[in-house]
Parts: C-alpha cells; structure tokens; sequence
C-alpha cells in the first residue's frame, strides 16, 4: 500500500506525453467530466483563488483587529481560528482548561464576543467567513447567523464555510465531545438547515488537512479524506435528503506539502475520484454535485523552527503546487508559525506570496498546464488507484464509522508518522537546515505576545454578560435543548435561541452531553 | 538484567495534535523502555501523582498548544510539594528559545525538544534517555520515609534487580498482611473489579497496595504500561492507596520475577492488604500462588463445563469470581464449578479448605456482589 520508493522503478522521462491515453475518459476540458483539470472552464482567468489567511489568537478585540488588518493588505476572505477552550466546547472561566483561553485561537463563550469579533466588517459578499470549528460548530454557526441577523444582513445571501468535520477529529485531529453517532447527526441536522435557509453558505468542509499533517501520506489523506465525505453523503441520504439538493454544498480541505508533483496530482485525482463517486455510487446528477471544491493550506509540518525564512520558500513552493492543482481558496503558512501565533509581519509576507504568485507569475491564464505531462498523468493514475484500494477496505469494514471503532485509519496514520521519523532521523529524509546544512547557531525571533491577563478580561466579561441576560430564558432554552436532542428534531432552531439569549458555548455543549454523552477514545 | 527506565508520557491540557507523542511512544516501546500513556485530555496533577507512585525516571510532556508555561509549572509545582524533582522533565512541541529559557532554568526541564530543530529527531530523543538517568537513589529512605514517592522508587528499583533494595525485603515475612492475587483471561474484568475492590477495603479502613502486572514485549523487551491503572483512577489521591504497574520483563506465569519483592516492599511500607493483578493469563500459569497468600480466578460466566474440570489453574485456586452476570446467567458455571469442587479429595490452597464462588456483576452502581466478596475475602484471610 505505500505509494513510496516505486520512483526508482519508474522512467525518469517520456518520449510522447502519455503512452496510452483516453482524454475525454480520463481528462476531460477544465469544466467537463469527471473535472480532472479542474471544475472550471476559464479558472482563475474568470476569478482568482480566494486568499484566506487562518487568524485568530487572544480576544474578539484583537482578532477583530488582525482581520481589518489583513483585508487592508488584499485578503479576500476570513479565516478565524478558535482557542482549545472553544474548540471543545468550553468557557473560559472553566476550572481545568481556563488557562488556555485565547492562548491558539480567540475565545469566544457568547454571542456577545462573537458581535465583537466581526464589528464594522460587512457580511455581504463579496466577504465570506470560513470558521474552523467542529465538535461545536452548530453552537458557533448559531451565532454567526444571529450576528448576521443583527446587522441586517439576509441569511441567504451569507458566504462562508464551517469545518464542521466530526470524521477526521476521531482519526486525526483529536478534538471531539460527543460519541460518533450523534456527532453525525448534529451534522445532518445543520447541512438540512443550511440547504433550507443559508443557500450560500458550504456547511461542511471535508478535511483531509489535518490527517495529513497528523503524519499519513498523500494517498492516505486523500482516501480517508473521500471516504469521509461519502459517509457525510450517506447521513444525508438517510436524514432524507436529496443528494442533489445538498451535495453542491459540500466542499473539501486539503494539505498542500513537500512533494511538489505528487501533490498536484493529488488534487487532480481528488476531483477525478469524487466525480465518480458521486455520479456512480449516489447517481448524482447536478453537475454541481459532481464538482469537488476545495481549500488548501500549506503544510505547516513541513515548516521547520531553524532558519525560519526558509519555510517562506517551502510555503511557496507548495502554494504554486495547490494552484496549479486548481483549488478554489488557499491559506500560506507564516514562516513562524513553528514557534507561535504568526505575527503581524509574518503574515504579511505569507499573504505576499500568494499576491506574487497570482499577479507577478502570469499563470493564472492557463488552466491545468501540467496535464498530459507523463509524470502528472502517471502520478494521479497511481493516486488514484491505491486510494480506491484504501476506499475498499474500509467499504468491507462497514463505513467510516466501524473503521474509526476499529482504528483503522488512526492506525494507519501512525504507522506512516513513525515511518516518516525515522527517514528524517536517518537522514534518508532531507530537510534543509535540520538534518542536512544543518543549522548550528540558535535564533531568537520575536514572537506573538498573548496579552498576560486575556483569561481575566475574558472571564469578566462573561461573568458580565450572564448578569445582564435573563437566566430564566437561559435555563429553559438550555432545557429545550436537550428535549430536541432527545428527540429526532433539528438542533439548529434550539440552538439559535439559546444563542440569541446569550447562553454561553460551554452551557450549550453541557446541555448536548447530558443526551448524547462524551466521547472516550481506545488506545 | 540490565537497568530499564520507565517513562510516562502525556499531551498536556487540550490540545489533540498527538501525531508526536505517539510515534515517541512507539518509537521508545520499540526501544525497550517501559512507556506510560494515558491519551488525550489528561490532567497535569493526575500525571505528576502517577509518575510519583510508579517510580518512573522520566516525565515526558508534549504541548503544541502554547499553554507549555502553565503545564510545566503545574507540574513542577506537584514535584516539588512531594520531594520528587528528581523525575527527569522533559518537553516537546512548539515552544520559542525564550520560552525554552525559561523552562529549563525556572522549571528545572532537563531538556526541551522544539519540533522542526536538528535536535527533535528519534536519534536525538533516543540519546538521551540512553544517556541519562534521572532520579537520585537511596533505597535506605524508604525505610526512614514511607511516603509514595519512596516507595514506587524503592519498588522501581528492586523491579531493576538492585541488590541493595532487595536485600532489605528479600527474606521478609509479615504475616499480619494479607497478599491477594487477582488472576483470569485477558479481558475478564480484573482491573474493574480490583477497582471496587479497593472502595470495599478502603470502607473497612484498610490501608491497600495493588501491583498491577502488565505484559513485556517479547521482541524489544519494552512495554506498554499502567492501562490498567485507569479502572482504578478515582484512588489516585487517595493517601492510603498505592499503585505501581511493572512489566513481566521475561517473568514465567503471568507475573515478573520481582513481583514478590515488590510485595514485600508494599508490606513494609504499611499497607494491610496487597492485591497482585496478573497479567491475562493461559491455563497453566499459576506462578502468582506463590507470591500470595490466596489467589482468586476471575471467569466470565460463558465457560462451558468441559473448561472446569482442565488441570491448571483452573484446579488449585482459593476462590473463584463469576464475573459479568449481566451478560448471561452465572448458574450453569457456578453449577460445574461446585460439582468439580465437590469431586476432589483435597484442596491445595494454604487454607487447606473449600474454595468460594461469587457472582458479580459491575455494570450497575451497586456492582452487585461485590461487597460479599470482600468480605468472604478478609474473613477467608482471618483463617490462614
């Protein structure tokens, strides 16, 4: 199963482009089924990638500030990045996990910080907000629409994304609180409110970022990355959805890493796969159904923490590979980011190098220009392969879900994070500047200082809001949570009141696990 | 045997990124040391109290999640507080050089591995446990100073074979304490029930020791270590409880060769009752009578008649647990146990008298049957 070392056994070059090749099966124009060359005709000629750069660190206030900052410099989209706190569904005046608040992300516990998160940015397009957020993203969702609501801004007109990716936190990124079953279920739920009411907005964003940079291999993340998205398809299916009314508004997430070539076949044989999928195994039958829309980020394990402005050269190589592999927003990692929250200078230059590459390169013009190329096609027909060959397994396992109770795909990951270890302690596995030309002097950057006293200034402003709100209200929307979880009702519409009421994050998810329970992983 | 150093390893806080910590603990497993990981979520007194009690050499902690400052200092906090600085810190993930600073002269961490430097390779990590050994060790204070820290490091060393530890336990006999082995298949249940156990002992105002014996790897001789523990993690602070896993490291019958001494360590240290938990067992390792002085087998009630009457273990043990009634009916088994009980001649136990059945069952609040067993225990004990 493992795609690696066969390069040796391959030819270094071709004579003609492909030896054997059927291109309207295969290929197809940009546009054109199964999309291998990308979901559009003109591409980035029409409209460029979306530039969204992940933020968010100490409170609403100063990442509200680190947002005005980067649309002033050219981004075109918001990414916010939440605190552990957030993430799991806490507050931040929690006992145990308090001492996290805002430390890798904003902390948000109500309504009321989220008003100030986005406070003079204008939610109408051409703006869209991508959230990274999943364990509790319906509670993070509901606040968005109320703020949306609150600055009168129609709820279908909103654009956006939320990760909202229960699958791959079990496998990969490890930040879960419910039990399986009914994660899905919260997912179903939002997906069916999304297709009636937010018609813009992608509810789910299927990821296979964090699986990679767990440490499994390119095949691998694109194999549990689409399986993952045809378990999501299936729960739909089965909440009584119409495939072709929700599968438009599914989109993916990849990693864009070292492997310069590899990677764009990557995104080629995504796309490939997932039309496939789509057309042959749910029958699909909008052609947007079939289109596999991604965002990509840059590889932030391939970044290193000595010689810092040499990540901006691996940031840039990998951002030309996610754009010639034809994705539809990208986020390039800042080069400190191996040491702490990006500074304001060091995001600069990340949103830069994709400037440069979009203005200065003269490539947007062309659309998929490596196609036809022998190596490419070669690549993403093996890619393709050993991917199904994954798919397969985990089919005969019974889903995704069975697979995960097994530890399967966790399994498999690890095997492949040791695998690569052990290259780069031997050497086999070059990295510049770490175990080749290694660096000998130690460098001391100026890092991103989180304000000290966040956690009090969070805490007292929560401890404000629940003052001022009607605990009654609180107490009885929290209650008729759990009756609609108990029930087989949708959340959202629950959720979105206690919201509006100012109930906070933690009261919300606690309100949640009373019904639903909490998720143990085996090890 | 040569010396092996037992690590305990944990994310600190909230942070999921442990793609790092697994493939150290393999990476370490594979190397031949004894590994403690208890996965994600864990909190930094619960680690700091485990790593106290089980001796171990290092602390390993791994944070991706900025919060490295608050964690360690919880730590060193606990360390300190309990005499116990000598446990080797160390610490992984993303930390800045000024913050490494810190850390290494304010917190006392041995050494800090920043992903992404030409040190934070498994070369690198694997130096340096070679190279270093962490504690300071006397075993004299155990006998001064009882306390936990003392006595999983006394413990610890007598597991590393020192002379000097074992010449202060090896020809021991304290009569007054009662040693209990808990034996059985894997997955029957011991630790659970050792678990309720303990609540039972500790009602009555015993003071309890538990030696929780887990499997070496055949290959590399390291281990997995303390899975067992978390069946028991609610007498974690509890002052008269003490806790230490060891690994069987080649040890014949389902214990390690200083299971016994490590026994007799838990009776000088004062506790009453000493409970041995076997690793899951076959049929014929009964290695743990040895050692204690009444040994218990642990069924589930799916064995069918034809299991009973096999030589083994299945023949010479002072009482039988028929545990997991919940699942199916435990009168069929207990139906063969008594007829193949009433069949022999003698019994084999030190008591020389007939061996008892409990049913149990531990899925409910109550843990039906636990109480009695407990008490058939201790008044089985009084008879020896």
């Amino acid at each position: 199963m493992d795609e690696r070392n066969k390069n040796n056994k391959e030819k270094s070059f071709c004579k003609k482009p492909i030896d054997e090749f059927d291109y309207s099966l295969k290929l197809g124009d940009p546009g054109q089924y199964p999309y291998t060359r990308g979901i559009h005709l003109e591409m980035y000629k029409k409209q460029l990638w979306t530039m969204r750069q992940f933020a968010g660190f100490g409170s609403a206030d100063d990442t509200n500030k680190r947002f005005k900052y980067l649309l002033e410099h050219g981004e075109t989209g918001l990414s916010t990045a939440f605190d552990m706190p957030t993430l799991l569904g806490r507050d931040s005046d929690d006992l145990v996990y308090g001492k996290e608040t805002g430390l890798c992300g904003v902390a948000i516990d109500t309504l009321a910080d989220m008003e100030i998160l986005f406070d003079g940015i204008d939610l109408n397009p051409p703006i869209s907000t991508s959230m990274t957020i999943n364990a509790p993203a319906i509670v993070l969702f509901a606040m968005y629409l109320v703020v949306a609501e609150k600055k009168g801004t129609d709820w279908k007109n909103l654009r956006g994304t939320i990760q909202n990716d229960i699958l791959k936190e079990y496998i990969a990124q490890k930040e879960w609180i419910f039990p399986p079953e009914p994660s899905m279920r919260i997912i179903a739920n939002i997906v069916e409110f999304c297709c009636k009411n937010v018609s813009q907005w992608y509810p789910i964003s299927i990821s296979g970022y964090h699986i990679r940079e767990a440490g499994s291999t390119a095949v691998q993340e694109l194999a549990f990355t689409l399986r993952d998205g045809i378990e999501y398809v299936e729960w739909a299916i089965r909440a009584g959805l119409k495939v072709d009314d929700f599968a438009p508004r599914f989109s993916f997430f990849f990693d864009s890493c070292e492997n310069f070539f590899r990677e764009i076949a990557k995104f080629r044989a995504a796309r490939r796969m997932w039309a496939r999928i789509m057309k042959e195994r749910f029958h699909a039958k909008n052609e947007k159904s079939l289109q596999l829309r991604f965002h990509t980020q840059t590889s932030g394990l391939s970044l290193q923490a000595t010689e810092l402005e040499n990540n901006d050269v691996r940031t840039t190589s990998q951002a030309l590979s996610a754009i010639l592999g034809g994705t539809q927003s990208l986020h390039t990692n800042s080069h400190d980011e191996t040491l702490c929250l990006p500074t304001e200078e060091a995001v600069k230059i990340a949103l830069r190098i994709q400037q440069i590459i979009a203005y200065e390169m003269d490539i947007t013009g062309v659309v998929d220009p490596l196609g036809g190329a022998y190596w490419i096609e070669n690549l993403t027909d093996e890619l393709e392969k050993i991917a199904m060959h994954y798919i397969d397994i985990i089919d005969g396992m019974g889903g995704m879900l069975k697979a995960i109770e097994q530890g399967y795909p966790q399994r498999e990951i690890r095997r492949s994070a040791l695998e690569r270890c052990k290259k780069i302690a031997t050497g086999e596995k070059i990295i510049i500047g770490v175990n080749k030309f290694s660096a000998k002097e130690k460098q001391i950057i100026p890092v991103l200082k989180i304000d000290p006293e966040i956690r009090m200034k969070q805490v007292k402003r929560l401890n404000e809001v629940k003052q001022k709100r009607d605990n009654f209200k609180v107490k009885q929307c929290l209650e008729y949570i759990s009756c609609v979880a108990v029930s087989k009702g949708n959340l959202m519409f629950s959720i979105i009141e206690a919201v509006k009421n100012y109930a906070t994050i933690g009261e919300i998810c606690l309100a949640l696990e009373k019904v639903f329970g909490r998720y143990e992983e085996k090890i | 045997m040569e010396r092996k150093k037992r690590i305990i390893l944990a994310k600190a806080g909230l942070d999921g990124h442990d793609q790092g910590i697994n493939v150290i603990k393999d990476f370490l497993i594979e190397n031949g040391y004894e590994v403690f990981y208890f996965g994600l979520y864990q909190q930094m007194r619960d680690i700091a109290e485990i790593a106290i009690q089980e001796g171990v050499d290092f602390i390993g902690l791994s944070v991706h999640s900025a919060a490295h400052l608050e964690y360690v200092k919880e730590i060193f906090g606990y360390l300190k507080n309990n005499n116990a600085l000598d446990i080797g810190l160390v610490v992984g993930g993303i930390v800045p050089e000024q913050d490494v600073f810190i850390l290494e002269k304010e917190f006392g961490v041995r050494r800090v591995f920043v992903s992404g430097t030409p040190e934070a390779n498994l070369n690198s990590i694997g130096d340096f446990f070679r190279k270093n050994s962490g504690r300071n060790i006397d075993p004299k204070l155990m006998l001064e100073n009882k306390s936990k820290n003392n006595l999983g490091l006394f413990i610890s060393e007598l597991v590393n074979n020192s002379e000097e530890a074992s010449g202060f336990v090896k020809n021991l006999l304290r009569e007054d304490v009662l040693t209990i082995g808990i034996t059985g298949h894997q997955g029957v249940g011991k630790s659970t029930l050792i678990g309720h156990l303990i609540t039972q002992f500790r009602n009555l105002n015993k003071r309890v020791g538990v030696i929780a014996v887990d499997p070496s790897d055949c290959i590399s001789g390291g281990a997995l270590l303390g899975r067992d523990r978390t069946q028991m993690w609610r007498h974690l602070f509890d002052e008269n409880v003490h806790i230490y896993s060891m690994a069987t490291r080649g040890g014949y019958g389902g214990i390690a060769d200083t299971t016994g001494l490590a026994v007799n360590a838990m009776k000088i240290a004062g506790y009453d009752i000493v409970i041995v938990e076997t690793i899951g067992i076959g049929q014929d390792q009964a290695e743990v009578r040895t050692i204690a002085d009444m040994t218990g087998l642990i069924l589930t009630p799916d064995i069918g008649e034809d299991q009973v009457y096999k030589s083994g273990i299945m023949q010479i043990v002072d009482f039988y647990v028929i545990n997991k009634t919940d699942i199916m009916p435990a009168l069929p088994l207990e139906k063969f146990l008594n007829e193949m009980i009433d069949n022999r001649v003698s019994f084999s136990g030190k008591s020389k008298s007939r061996p008892f059945i409990i049913n149990t069952s531990m899925v409910n609040k109550n843990c039906s049957g636990i109480q009695k067993l407990a008490e058939k225990i201790l008044e089985y004990g009084e008879n020896l």
